[in-house]
C-alpha cells in the first residue's frame, strides 16, 4: 500500500465516522472558521439583496427597465446632429435653390463624383 | 432603501418624457420683432402654422438676413417659402448634400453645379417647384 492509498483510507474512514467522531474543541474550531470565511464576503452578501429585491419585487425591476428605456429615447433625441444656421442662410442666398440640393439627381452625382 | 430608489426612477421617466426645450415658446407672428417680420415676409401669413422647431431655426436664420447684400435678400425672399414647405427630411437632405459639397474642391463644386444647372435646374429651379426627392 503506498502512502497515497493509506492517506485515503483514513481519510475515508474518518468521512465514515461523520461529525460525530470529531472532538468537541476540533468542532469548535472548525464552527469559528466558518464563521470568519463567511464574515469576510460582504460584496457577495451585497449582490444577493440586490437581486433577491428585483427578484421579489417584480415592479421594481419593470420601472428600471421603463426608466433605461426612457432615458434611452431621451438621448436619441438630443443627441442629434447640431442645427447650424449658417448652412440654412447659405441654402437660401447660394448658386443654387435648395431644392436643388435635395433633389435625387443630385445626390447621385455627388456619390458619384470620380466621372467628373 | 426601495421607496427612495422608486423616487429617483420616477423623476427620472419624467425627465425622460418631459419634450425637448428647444421644442417649444417659438413666437407667434405678432410677437416677432420689425425686423424679424422684415425678414420673414414671404412666409407671413404661413408663419403662425409652422412647426415650432422650424420657427426657432428660422429665427436664428433671419439673424443674418441684414447682413446679406440687396440682391442676396431678393434671393432669399424667393427660396424662402419654398424652403418652408419642403419636408424636414428633404431640408436635412438639402442640409446633408450642401456640406458634403463644400467638402470638394472648387472645380468639383463648379462641374457639379453646372451640370445641374444644364439638366435638371432649368425647370425645378423656379420658385415653387417641388424637389426631385
Amino acid at each position: 500500500m503506498t502512502k497515497e492509498d493509506e492517506f485515503a483510507y483514513r481519510l475515508t474512514a474518518t468521512l465514515d465516522r461523520g461529525v460525530n467522531g470529531i472532538d468537541p474543541a476540533t468542532l469548535n474550531r472548525l464552527a469559528s472558521m466558518r464563521r470568519q470565511a463567511v464574515s469576510t464576503q460582504p460584496d457577495a452578501s451585497r449582490g444577493h439583496h440586490v437581486l433577491t429585491l428585483l427578484h421579489r419585487h417584480g415592479w421594481v425591476s419593470a420601472t428600471l427597465a421603463l426608466a433605461l428605456l426612457l432615458t434611452g429615447w431621451w438621448f436619441a433625441q438630443n443627441t442629434q446632429p447640431t442645427y447650424s444656421a449658417e448652412t440654412d442662410i447659405l441654402l437660401l442666398t447660394g448658386d443654387l435653390p435648395p431644392n436643388a440640393y435635395a433633389d435625387k439627381t443630385f445626390s447621385k452625382w455627388l456619390a458619384a463624383r470620380s466621372m467628373f | 432603501m426601495a421607496r427612495s430608489t422608486l423616487h429617483v426612477l420616477i423623476s427620472l421617466a419624467f425627465l425622460a418624457i418631459s419634450p425637448p426645450s428647444h421644442a417649444s415658446g417659438a413666437p407667434l407672428w405678432t410677437e416677432l420683432s420689425i425686423p424679424q417680420r422684415t425678414a420673414l415676409t414671404p412666409i407671413a401669413y404661413d408663419w403662425d402654422h409652422l412647426p415650432a422647431d422650424q420657427r426657432l431655426k428660422l429665427l436664428k436664420v433671419v439673424k443674418e438676413f441684414s447682413k446679406l447684400t440687396p440682391k442676396q435678400q431678393d434671393i432669399f425672399y424667393t427660396r424662402l417659402k419654398p424652403w418652408t414647405r419642403m419636408t424636414p427630411a428633404q431640408r436635412d437632405a438639402a442640409r446633408d448634400n450642401f456640406n458634403k459639397l463644400q467638402e470638394l474642391p472648387k472645380a468639383e463644386q463648379n462641374q457639379i453645379k453646372r451640370l445641374w444647372m444644364q439638366t435638371v435646374g432649368s425647370d425645378s429651379a423656379q420658385p415653387g417647384a417641388t424637389p426631385g426627392q
